[in-house]
């Protein structure tokens, strides 16, 4: 018969000891070199993309806003609303083109308005609807494959919209999506389009090569 | 028109989950690699290991602590495990109670732990449960979690882990009387 009653005053006790020691006997991060094979690499950036635009959109709330009143010259080299919008993203694109990243709001009419939830029509027969994330006047859907492979695609009101641009080292090409204009950004594999229509701000990241973005964007009506 | 530059206040908050990915990823590998002892599967239970990490980011405050560090390492620890069972060398899927996985290696030998006093013979004998059952133990009694919690964290019901916390302290006692055993033999 043992000696020894376990109790959860004792497990309190002596198991953090037990963990503690267990951690302990693990060499440190830096003394470990695995070299992780590019299928990884790629499935966990495409992972850390999807949780930074998460975490960006769920900080907007409570963060420190910065005010940027646009110059006057904007205002007179435009002729209406669309045409205004449209130059101020791009404006704002040329002002911060040195940055790796960056984030744009616009908030003309932060008014709510009735969005329905409504994908691509077209799709790459692998993947599936996994997520759908409801944002203020916008939403974004994450498509997945069984090989990990990811699409995002995002639509928002222009009142209210943010663009994440990564630049740094990127190719960035002028695209026309049905006679829009849109801007298409590969990075490491990974196509970003991106492209203001009639109120909306559309954006769709993934692996899949350029033509199968420009086909994706292009079913969007 | 007013255009507003929205700037995360946070480093931390804006890249905690990258940050989790450049300061463990090797860790997490490393410890699959005890279990799985295949690169291939291995990476691949630090990439769902991290797909549960998002699932219970909330529960992590700051990244670089030996509390964080435990709670990752319980996470790759359990993921493993599931592939364990499930890799295509085992021709049934084995039950994760009936699997009584001990990673070689850690913990010391019962010939190395018997002369010890009570205190750190029983830590040694935590050190060397399986680990299936250390990873729950370590959850409730470590990082202070609810069953209900550790449910969440880990994708298994709250009557599993009452079972696998009852089997543990089960387990934990008969290598207690096991050494025992070994201390208190006849010469």
């Amino acid at each position: 018969m043992s000696q020894f009653r376990i109790t959860d005053d004792l497990l309190y006790e002596l198991v953090p000891k037990a963990e503690e020691k267990m951690l302990n006997q693990i060499p440190l991060e830096e003394e470990l070199n695995h070299v992780f094979s590019k299928k990884f690499i790629k499935k966990m950036e495409m992972l850390i993309k999807k949780q930074k635009i998460k975490d960006l959109i769920y900080s907007i709330k409570k963060v420190a806003i910065i005010f940027l009143v646009m110059s006057s010259i904007i205002l007179t080299t435009v002729v209406g609303v669309e045409a205004l919008r449209i130059k101020a993203v791009q404006i704002i694109k040329k002002v911060y083109e040195e940055l790796t990243s960056i984030l744009l709001i616009s908030e003309e009419d932060s008014s709510e308005t009735e969005l329905k939830i409504i994908g691509p029509k077209y799709i790459p027969k692998d993947f599936k609807k996994e997520i759908v994330e409801e944002l203020n006047n916008g939403y974004i859907i994450f498509y997945y494959n069984k090989e990990g492979n990811e699409i995002i695609y995002q639509k928002q009101h222009i009142g209210g919209f943010s663009g994440i641009y990564d630049t740094e080292d990127a190719v960035i090409e002028d695209v026309k999506i049905n006679g829009v204009d849109g801007e298409l950004i590969s990075k490491d594999g990974i196509n970003q389009l991106a492209w203001i229509h009639d109120g909306y701000y559309y954006n769709i990241i993934s692996t899949i090569p350029k033509e199968e973005v420009l086909k994706v964007a292009e079913s969007i009506r | 028109m007013i255009i507003y530059m929205a700037m995360i206040d946070n480093e931390d908050d804006k890249f905690k989950f990258n940050l989790l990915y450049n300061t463990y990823k090797q860790t997490m590998f490393y410890k699959a690699m005890e279990i799985l002892k295949d690169e291939f599967l291995a990476e691949d239970a630090v990439h769902h290991s991290f797909i549960k990490i998002i699932k219970n980011l909330n529960k992590i405050d700051k990244v670089n602590c030996q509390k964080t560090k435990g709670f990752i390492v319980i996470i790759t620890e359990h993921t493993s495990i599931d592939i364990y069972r499930k890799s295509a060398k085992e021709k049934i899927e084995i039950p994760y109670d009936e699997v009584e996985y001990f990673i070689e290696g850690l913990g010391p030998s019962v010939e190395e732990i018997y002369e010890e006093n009570n205190e750190n013979l029983i830590i040694d004998a935590i050190t060397s449960l399986p680990t299936n059952y250390s990873t729950v133990l370590k959850l409730k009694y470590s990082h202070g979690y609810s069953n209900k919690e550790i449910s969440q964290i880990l994708g298994i019901s709250e009557e599993n882990v009452r079972q696998r916390i009852f089997r543990g302290k089960k387990k934990l006692e008969k290598v207690l009387e096991g050494l025992e055993e070994i201390k208190y033999e006849p010469v």
